[in-house]
Order: C-alpha cells, then sequence, then structure tokens
C-alpha cells in the first residue's frame, strides 16, 4: 500500500471518495427506478402526464368550500378537498391545543380526583389507535343524533339532525367588500397595539392589555364599518326540502366525527407536553415571581409560559405534524379529504397512478414543510435570548 | 471525515453499487404463465367484505364467487384449486396492484367500461355477471321512482363506478344531491342503516344481499329503476395476450359447461362417455386444445372438477345456498339470459 | 417553669392532622370552593360512568351466539359477536391444523417480553440480546416455515391478532437497525451523507403513513423489477420499518445529543477512532439515554398498524371490522360498538402495558443519574 496507494491514507481523499461514491451509487439508483417504471408503463401502454387534471372529475364531493359540482375537472376536485384537509388540520390543531390546556391543568391540579381523572383520560386517549377511535366516535355519532324529521330546532334558523348541522350563510351584497378590509384592518391594528404595548413594557415596566384591546378591536371595527353601511348582508337560512334542509351550510357528521376523534386523540398527547413544559421550569422562578408580588395568572402568563415554551415547541410541532398527517384516515369515515379523493375515486378513472402519488406527496410535504417553518420562526421570537 | 473511515464505509459503498447492478439483472420480460408455473400458485386479488363474493367465513377462509373464479384458474393453470393465493385489497388498491402487475389476476367484481380498459394498462376478460345500479329507500319516505330523489342524500362507496353512475344519472334527469362517499362498501351500509343517507346505492345484486342484512329487512325498498349496465369482469394486466387467453378460455369452459350439463359431479362420466365432439374437445378427450394456450389437456377438467359449472358456482354463493338471489339476466342464453360462451372448437 | 419543661409536662392541643382519610380528603379533595364543586361533579360523572359500564358491559351484555339476533338488546353489549368468532380474531386465516405454530410464537413473545421486563442479575444484557435477534427469527420459522418439514404458510394467511403483531414487530425490530445507520449518517461529518440521510428522515417524517403504505403495497412493482415476486404482506412489513426509521433515527439522535461533549473529547484524546469511539463509547450511552423515547415510538407504530385495514388487510382491527360486514353479523349498531370496544380494549393492553413500561425505564434512568 505505500507508494502508488499512499494517497488513500489521507482522510481528506477517503472522504471524499465515499462521498463521491454516495452520489454515485444514488444518482444511479434513482435512474433505475425511473428507467424501470418508463418500461412498465410503455409495456402496459399508460401514457404519463398531467394532462387529466383538466378532465371531467365526474364524482361529487361531500363538503366544498368552492363551487364544485361532478362537471368540475379534476384539479377542482383537488384543490377543494386540499382545502379540505387544511380546513380540518387547521381548525383540529386549534381544538386539540385549547382542550390539550386544560388537560395539562387537571392533571397539574391539586384535587386528587380531578388529577387521577387527566390521567385516565390521557392513558385512555393516547393509547387506543385513532383510526379506532375514528370509526367509534363516527358511528356513535350517527347513533345519538336525531332523525331528519325530528331535528332539534334553534330559533327557526339553525338545525342539528343526523345529517350534521345546519346554519344560515351570510349572503354578501354590493359594498360588502369593505368588511374584509376591516377586519384585515382591525387585525394589522391590534399587531401593531401589541408591538408597541411589549416596546413599552419592555422599556417603561408598564403594562397594557394588548390583548383584549386587540380582541375588541377585530370584533368592533367590522361591527362599526357594517353599521355603518346599513348591513349588506342578508342570511341563507335553511328549509326543510323534501328529504332535508336545503340551503344555509351544513356542518356534516363526518367533519365533526374527525374534528371530536383528532382532537381528543391529540389533545391527550398536547396535554401532556404542556404538563411536562410546565414542570420543566425552576420551583425558585414561581417563588421569586410570588415574592415580587406578582399574581398566580401573572406568574403563569409572564414568568412560566414564556420558559415552558422553550421546552414545549418541538414536541409540539411534532404533533401538529403527526396531527397534519393523521387527517388522510378521513377517508374512511367518508371525509371528503386529499387522500380519499386520489386515492379513491381519481385512482380508479384515471390511469395517471404515478402523478397522482406525485400529487399526494407534494401536497402533505408542503403542509408539514409549512408546519415545521412557522413553528421555526415562532421558535425564533420566543427563544429566551442568551440561551 | 470521520464516517466510514474504514472497512464498513467502504462496504456500504459497494454494497450499494452490487445491490443496484443486482436488481438491473432481473429485469426480465413479463411472461406471467411461465412466473406462475415456477411460482406454483396463482396470485389473486380481491376485495374482502362483499358477502356472496368475497369475504372470511366463520372458520377464517376465504369464500364466495371471486374466490370461485380463482380456484378455477388455479386449477385450469397449475391441476390444483388449492394453489392460490388471495391477496386482500381494498378497491382502489386492487386497481393500482393489478396495474403495477402485484397479482396475476384481479377476480373482485369490477365493471367493465371504456375509462378502466383503454390505457389503464389493465385488461378485461369476459363478462362473468351482468348486474346494474339501483337505489335502496327506506319506505317510509314514500318514494316510488328514482326520479323522485331530487335533493336527497346518498351514500356509496368510493373508488367504483357507482359514484359516476348517479352523477350521469342525476345530471340526465336535472336532480340535484349530495353524496357521501366512503372508503369501503360496509361503512356506507352502516351509515344508511344508521339513517345518515336517504339512499344506498350499489349494484342490484349487492343491494338485494345487503337489504336482508339491515336492522329492519322490512323497512327498506329497492326502486324499480336500474341506471346503469354493471358488466362485471375479472382483470389481467394489459400487455400479456397468452395469459389473457388462458383467463378468458377458462371462464369461458365454466359457462359451457353448464351449457353442456357437465357438472363437478357428473363430469368424469362425461369425460369418458360423452358422444358430443365440444364435449370431448373441451375436456381434453380429443384435441390439443390445452396445449395450444399452454396447459396440460386437463386444464378445462380441472377447472369445472374443482369448482363445478357456473351455475354451481352461482347457487352455492349467490343463489340458493348463499344469499338467495334469482340469476336474472344471468342465465344460460338458451334459457333467456346473457351468458354465451363462444364454441370449443 | 422553664420552657422546655413546659412542653413536656403540660397538655397540649392536638397537632392539626395530616394523615389519615380525613385530612387527606379535606387537603387533596375539598381545600377550595371550586374544589369541592369539581370533586362532587367528577363523583357525580364517575359514578354514572361506572353504573353504565357495569350494566351495558356485564349486566346487560350477552355473552353467547351464533348470529345478530342474539342481540336484539341494544342497552348491553353483544360479546357473543367476540365469543363466536374469537379463534378468527387471534389467528386470522391461519389454516386451522397449524394453530400450535402460532401458539409457540404467541408464548416466544410473551417470553421476549417478559426478558425485557425483569432483568436476571449479570447475564440480563445477554439474554436480552439474545432474545432480541433470535425471536425474529425464530417467529420467521414457526409463522412462515418453508423447511425442516415445516409447511410454507403464506404472509397472506396471516390475519388478526397475528398480522397485526407481526407488523409491529416487524415494524420495530425492522426500523431500530435503520434508524441508527440513519442517525449516524445525519450526524456524520460527511456533508453529503448528512445531507442524503437527513432528506430521507424528513422525507418520512413529512408524509401521512397510510401513503407510504399504499405505495409500497400496490406500486412496488411498477418501479422495482422482481418486486411482484415480493409478498403484498411483506411489502407492508418493510414500509413499516422503512418510515419508522425516520421516527426511530430522531429518537437515536435526541439521545446521542444528550451525551456531554467531553464523552467525544475524550475518546478523542485517547486515540479512538470514529467507530471504536461511536461502538464502545457514545452509542451505547445514546441508546440507554433513548429507550423511554424508544419505547414511545414502539407504542405508535403498535397504533399505526392499524391504517393497514385501509388498504385491504385484515389485521386485528380489520378483520374484526370485516367480520362486522358478514351476513352473519351486520344489524342493530351495538355490535359494531362492542367489537371496537373489545378492540379498543386489546390494544389498550399492549400500549399501555408498553407505556408503563416506558416510564419504569425513565424513573430508573432517573435514579442512575
Amino acid at each position: 500500500m505505500t507508494g502508488l496507494f499512499s494517497f488513500w491514507r489521507k482522510g481528506s481523499v477517503r472522504s471524499l471518495f465515499y462521498q463521491w461514491g454516495l452520489v454515485f451509487a444514488l444518482s444511479f439508483g434513482i435512474f433505475f427506478v425511473i428507467n424501470t417504471a418508463k418500461e412498465n408503463l410503455e409495456r402496459l401502454g399508460i401514457k404519463t402526464g398531467f394532462g387529466f387534471l383538466s378532465d371531467e372529475a365526474g364524482f361529487a364531493i361531500s363538503q366544498s368550500i368552492f363551487d364544485y359540482s361532478t362537471a368540475s375537472s379534476n384539479w377542482d376536485a383537488i384543490v377543494v378537498t386540499f382545502a379540505n384537509t387544511i380546513i380540518l388540520s387547521v381548525i383540529a390543531g386549534l381544538f386539540a391545543t385549547f382542550f390539550g390546556f386544560f388537560v395539562a391543568m387537571a392533571r397539574l391540579s391539586g384535587n386528587f380526583l380531578l388529577r387521577k381523572s387527566g390521567e385516565v383520560y390521557v392513558e385512555i386517549f393516547r393509547n387506543i389507535p385513532l383510526l379506532l377511535q375514528l370509526f367509534f366516535w363516527y358511528f356513535a355519532a350517527l347513533k345519538m343524533l336525531p332523525d331528519k324529521r325530528q331535528s332539534v330546532n334553534f330559533f327557526d334558523v339553525a338545525y342539528l339532525n343526523i345529517e350534521g348541522f345546519m346554519s344560515p350563510t351570510p349572503v354578501f351584497e354590493a359594498g360588502s367588500d369593505a368588511i374584509f378590509w376591516s377586519i384585515l384592518i382591525a387585525f394589522l391594528l391590534a399587531i401593531t397595539i401589541w408591538f408597541w404595548a411589549t416596546r413599552r413594557q419592555t422599556n417603561t415596566g408598564e403594562p397594557f392589555p394588548a390583548l383584549t384591546v386587540g380582541i375588541g378591536l377585530i370584533f368592533a371595527l367590522p361591527l362599526i364599518v357594517l353599521w355603518l353601511l346599513d348591513f349588506p348582508v342578508t342570511w341563507d337560512i335553511p328549509k326543510f326540502g323534501r328529504f332535508n334542509f336545503e340551503g344555509g351550510m351544513a356542518l356534516q357528521p363526518e367533519f365533526v366525527a374527525m374534528l371530536f376523534g383528532l382532537t381528543l386523540y391529540n389533545s391527550a398527547f398536547i396535554g401532556e407536553i404542556l404538563r411536562a413544559g410546565i414542570l420543566s421550569v425552576d420551583k425558585g422562578q414561581r417563588e421569586a415571581a410570588g415574592s415580587i408580588g406578582l399574581s398566580q395568572i401573572q406568574t403563569y402568563r409572564k414568568i412560566i409560559v414564556p420558559q415552558a415554551m422553550r421546552l414545549i415547541i418541538p414536541p409540539l410541532t411534532n404533533q401538529y405534524l403527526n396531527l397534519a398527517k393523521s387527517t388522510a384516515l378521513a377517508g374512511a369515515i367518508g371525509y371528503a379529504d386529499l387522500f380519499w379523493a386520489v386515492n379513491g375515486a381519481m385512482t380508479t378513472q384515471t390511469s395517471q397512478t404515478i402523478e397522482l402519488q406525485a400529487i399526494i406527496l407534494v401536497s402533505y410535504l408542503g403542509i408539514s414543510f409549512f408546519i415545521a417553518t412557522v413553528m421555526a420562526i415562532y421558535n425564533y421570537y420566543t427563544k429566551i435570548p442568551g440561551k | 471525515m470521520k464516517f466510514l473511515n474504514s472497512k464498513i464505509g467502504r462496504l456500504t459503498v459497494m454494497s450499494a453499487a452490487i445491490a443496484s447492478l443486482g436488481i438491473m439483472a432481473t429485469v426480465a420480460k413479463a411472461d406471467r404463465l411461465a412466473d406462475v408455473k415456477k411460482a406454483g400458485v396463482l396470485h389473486c386479488g380481491v376485495v374482502p367484505g362483499l358477502p356472496g363474493y368475497g369475504f372470511i367465513n366463520k372458520e377464517g377462509k376465504m369464500v364466495g364467487f371471486d374466490i370461485d373464479l380463482c380456484h378455477a384458474i388455479g386449477a385450469a393453470v397449475l391441476g390444483d384449486a388449492k394453489k392460490i393465493k388471495t391477496t386482500k385489497m381494498s378497491l382502489p388498491v386492487a386497481f393500482n396492484a393489478m396495474k403495477a402487475g402485484s397479482v396475476d389476476v384481479v377476480t373482485h367484481r369490477f365493471t367493465w367500461t371504456f375509462g378502466r380498459d383503454v390505457g389503464t394498462g389493465l385488461d378485461f376478460t369476459r363478462v362473468m355477471v351482468f348486474d346494474g345500479q339501483g337505489f335502496m329507500v327506506r319506505k317510509k319516505l314514500g318514494v316510488t321512482s328514482g326520479k323522485q330523489l331530487d335533493g336527497a342524500t346518498f351514500c356509496f362507496s368510493s373508488g367504483a363506478t357507482t359514484e359516476g353512475n348517479v352523477a350521469d344519472f342525476a345530471a340526465a334527469n336535472g336532480m340535484k344531491y349530495k353524496a357521501v362517499t366512503f372508503g369501503s362498501m360496509g361503512e356506507s351500509q352502516k351509515a344508511y342503516n344508521a339513517g345518515r343517507c336517504d339512499v344506498f346505492t350499489t349494484d342490484k345484486f349487492g343491494l338485494g344481499a345487503r337489504r336482508t342484512s339491515m336492522t329492519n329487512p322490512s323497512e327498506h325498498m329497492i326502486l324499480p329503476e336500474t341506471i346503469s349496465n354493471e358488466p362485471i369482469s375479472p382483470m389481467v394486466p394489459h400487455g400479456d395476450q397468452v395469459w389473457k387467453d388462458i383467463v378468458v378460455w377458462t371462464l369461458n369452459a365454466l359457462i359451457a359447461a353448464e351449457e353442456h350439463g357437465i357438472t363437478s359431479k357428473n363430469i368424469d362420466d362425461m369425460r369418458d362417455n360423452s358422444k358430443n365432439p365440444f364435449v370431448q374437445r373441451m375436456l381434453g378427450k380429443t384435441g390439443k386444445f390445452g396445449n395450444k394456450i399452454g396447459l396440460g389437456k386437463d386444464w378445462a377438467y380441472n377447472a369445472i372438477k374443482a369448482v363445478g359449472n357456473y351455475g354451481e358456482i352461482w347457487e352455492r354463493n349467490l343463489g340458493k345456498d348463499g344469499l338467495g338471489m334469482p340469476r336474472g339476466k344471468n342465465t344460460l342464453h338458451t334459457k333467456g339470459g346473457l351468458l354465451i360462451s363462444p364454441p370449443f372448437r | 417553669m422553664d420552657p422546655v419543661n413546659r412542653i413536656f409536662h403540660e397538655e397540649q392541643p392536638p397537632p392539626v392532622r395530616t394523615t389519615g382519610l380525613l385530612a387527606w380528603s379535606k387537603e387533596n379533595l375539598f381545600s377550595s370552593w371550586f374544589n369541592i364543586v369539581i370533586s362532587i361533579l367528577l363523583f357525580w360523572i364517575i359514578y354514572q360512568f361506572v353504573a353504565f359500564v357495569l350494566s351495558w358491559g356485564l349486566i346487560n351484555a350477552v355473552w353467547f351466539g351464533e348470529t345478530a339476533q342474539a342481540c336484539p338488546d341494544s342497552s348491553g353489549a353483544c360479546w357473543a359477536f367476540i365469543t363466536s368468532r374469537w379463534r378468527l380474531f387471534v389467528y386470522g386465516l391461519y389454516p386451522n391444523d397449524l394453530y400450535w405454530r402460532v401458539n409457540v410464537v404467541y408464548v416466544l413473545a410473551a417470553i421476549t417480553i417478559a426478558s425485557f421486563v425483569w432483568s436476571f442479575g449479570k447475564s440480563t444484557m445477554r439474554i436480552r440480546m439474545t432474545m432480541f435477534i433470535g425471536f425474529p427469527i425464530a417467529a420467521y420459522i414457526f409463522l412462515i416455515g418453508g423447511f425442516w418439514g415445516l409447511k410454507y404458510i403464506t404472509p397472506e394467511n396471516f390475519g388478526g391478532l397475528l398480522l397485526t403483531l407481526t407488523i409491529a414487530t416487524s415494524g420495530i425490530f425492522g426500523s431500530i437497525p435503520l434508524g441508527l445507520i440513519l442517525m449516524l449518517g445525519r450526524t456524520s461529518d460527511l456533508k453529503i451523507y448528512s445531507k442524503v440521510c437527513t432528506v430521507f428522515i424528513e422525507f418520512w417524517r413529512g408524509v401521512p403513513h397510510i401513503v407510504v403504505i399504499v405505495m409500497f403495497v400496490a406500486l412496488l412493482p411498477l418501479f422495482v423489477p422482481g418486486g411482484g415476486k415480493v409478498d403484498i404482506v411483506v411489502r407492508a412489513f418493510i414500509a413499516f420499518a422503512a418510515f419508522n426509521s425516520a421516527y426511530m433515527a430522531e429518537v437515536f439522535r435526541g439521545g446521542l445529543q444528550s451525551i456531554p461533549k467531553g464523552q467525544f473529547e475524550a475518546s478523542r484524546a485517547i486515540g479512538l477512532s470514529y467507530w471504536k469511539m461511536m461502538g464502545y463509547i457514545i452509542l451505547p450511552q445514546a441508546i440507554r439515554n433513548s429507550i423511554p423515547a424508544l419505547v414511545n415510538t414502539c407504542i405508535s407504530i403498535f397504533k399505526e398498524t392499524t391504517i393497514v385495514l385501509l388498504v385491504g388487510f385484515s389485521d386485528f382491527l380489520g378483520i374484526i371490522h370485516l367480520s362486522l360486514e358478514t351476513p352473519d353479523w351486520l344489524g342493530p349498531p351495538h355490535i359494531s360498538t362492542s367489537g371496537y370496544v373489545f378492540a379498543a380494549m386489546i390494544y389498550f393492553v399492549f400500549t399501555f402495558g408498553m407505556s408503563k413500561y416506558s416510564k419504569r425505564l425513565e424513573n430508573r434512568s432517573n435514579v442512575d443519574n
């Protein structure tokens, strides 16, 4: 190995060799897989391409926030169901966090019964497979909801029956653009006030109820605008047709069961994450906060939570990722999510299997990437300086 | 630099390269008959959960019409009806698995449509059941025709032709409808049973079978309309004509057997004593039909011996010993039905 | 009298009770108005719940019967569904006359679990390693067979609890070594290895598992020649090992990060190569630190096995689900509720056991530190 091969002894040379070896092997592997797929598709007579996206979809979607009918294109179907996935993920995420907070509080409570109930709750919902819970809740919900002809009536404007919760929808008339603008402006104002209040508190120590004012603004401003414009909104109230209520909007049991299942399942995890975060804050911090005269709530808001966040964010991010991914199970109980549409109807109606898989992968990777990025940004702004 | 500064590093790289080359060496042209014979087992894709067609019975065995077709093909190709493997898949997975060549034949009841046959990498073989889609509703709704279902909510399972048929029917009659689509037939039936939907829709034979298993069968009725033709046919992968011929002619033999009165019980007698030249050729007493499609001369004999003729398969699973459904159009052409086998000549 | 003597000689009021049921309940249940309300409310809820469970699950339940007609009444559970089909739930489609092979594997599994729960003094580690490596091999020999006079049984015939356990086991036993390799790659100084492993890990962690399963189960032969020869159930095993290896890699990376820098520096200082340092110093500590998180990942693998029912497999939940659709048992919804409750109880026994085990390990490692 001397002489000719002495360069081999040098670590940097070897490392380069290994790395290029990997690059070579990987590109070869990828090329090989693509080549095989191409050969197989040729043999089967399948043409590749995304042209099928403009074809007529031909299947109905039970919940859509955009205009959709069976005559819409496959692309529309993908957009609508992707939106359904997002809606479900976001709302379930909010609910699970909110509920998880109460679970954590129960688990940390001084009340023995409450503490134990929290523990039992966590152990049960965390340890039973999500899919099983979804089946259970869906069919339990259907069993409990009243028949269409015995709907629960809420003031003649909203109804609850086995097809879901039917409520009026606002119909916006001319001039209603101003409402959306006012909501946007209120949001921006609230954020500005929050920044200003934080700065003032760091500089002068004087607190300002930024949260209350902000929420107040977001509600008040659009209302004022509405009033000024003489309420350019009418309501589409559900009416009983031949089979069921028509018009308005419906919160369907499939969606509610998904929401219920995802919330209960994930809140058990989130509760444990929050609890661990809160427990991680040194006891001395709490005592010190008490000794300088902060109230219990102030201690939590100003001392405990900001420090606990550091430990909470990474596992919480993971939990949100899990939640978003698990919405792909929705098709099992009839909620029209992306995976349901692509893997169900489209797979059997088009021959573009590979393209469909690519669409699914890109969509879910996009969601995951988005959540990870948002949480990373949040983490950056909430981390304790110097730590 | 730290990583892989050793033998293991080189081994990793080398084994990756060798593995790639190894995979490359296995590239072979598709010859499914040879593959099946070599493996000694026929690989059928079935979708479980459909009573009468393919479901797991109490003893833990897959039984049903689809499974019997698989046994027949297995017996024809390998001489032994037991040498089959039923891969249980959901409907979209079965579709994809067939395309990808994971299974040799899908005997699940897939409807033969243009969109599924052309350019999808699949081939349909021959129609084994003539069915049509119908509607089931609760009697108390007072509906007598499918055209009165404007505004109703439909329950069905995803990936079948069901969705498209309802969409077409609604468009043709200017109806609006709401749809709840489930991953499997079982869920959609359960949801309908619970009252989630006004209408449960699937193929009529399926509806008939499922009405009997509702909480109160007498509360439900099947509307007279048949909104579609559902010719149901086993599928094979596209591009292997020899294999397709084998499946098609095995299925034909089951129907021809019924026409000529051959059953699993009298088949030995028929082979030895029948004077009918069709029967003699089919059962391999004369001629070389078996050899011509690459099988032994007993291929049709084995298939029929194993599962019986079409009529026997029907009665065992869907007819009087199974779900108790009438044969409808699925009788021989000699009795006014649609079943006809091209002659064995 | 001086103060000390006074304490000893004069009668004092008894100190406030800090033990006993009364004091305990005052402190833990009724310490404030809020707590009193909460406690009473919870007492009531728990009472109602227990009463309902007893009447539904035991008193009004139907225990035996062959069809849905056995359970006409929805006020009680329909355990007849379970008792008439339990063989199917436990053994799936495995040939009836070969159930003994499954039983052998179940017993071996119990022994393996026991070897990880109890300790056997000095030889504990050796026994555990033997079981860890030996069990999958033994399970393969008995379940699939094909040699030594054991008839070949295709994994297609696995079903029920057997399929759930085999998928979970192959997921766990396959993903641990793969995860270790990925972790080493990701933390490596070789840029390209690190990048490739990071992309690989993040890819698997970013897509829903059901998507991966569908891809492996349905589409493998499209991309890999000869993939069609791999049994479709085995493909699910591979898929489980593949995406869970990404989670395992992150678990091990967490363990690696918990190791103080000094350990690396010290091993370098005494002249150990990278592999020796990793093999003798770092990995043993890293793995030990990551065991609680590893057990948690095992729990989620076990729970995740249920999603194979969506591609049509009959795992434990899947076969209960399918059985509910057979003509014998399709009927009133309380039968399916009974089926789901039973499934939930069985899954709970496994996952809760594992989570208790991980708790115990966590507590023990806290004591060590």
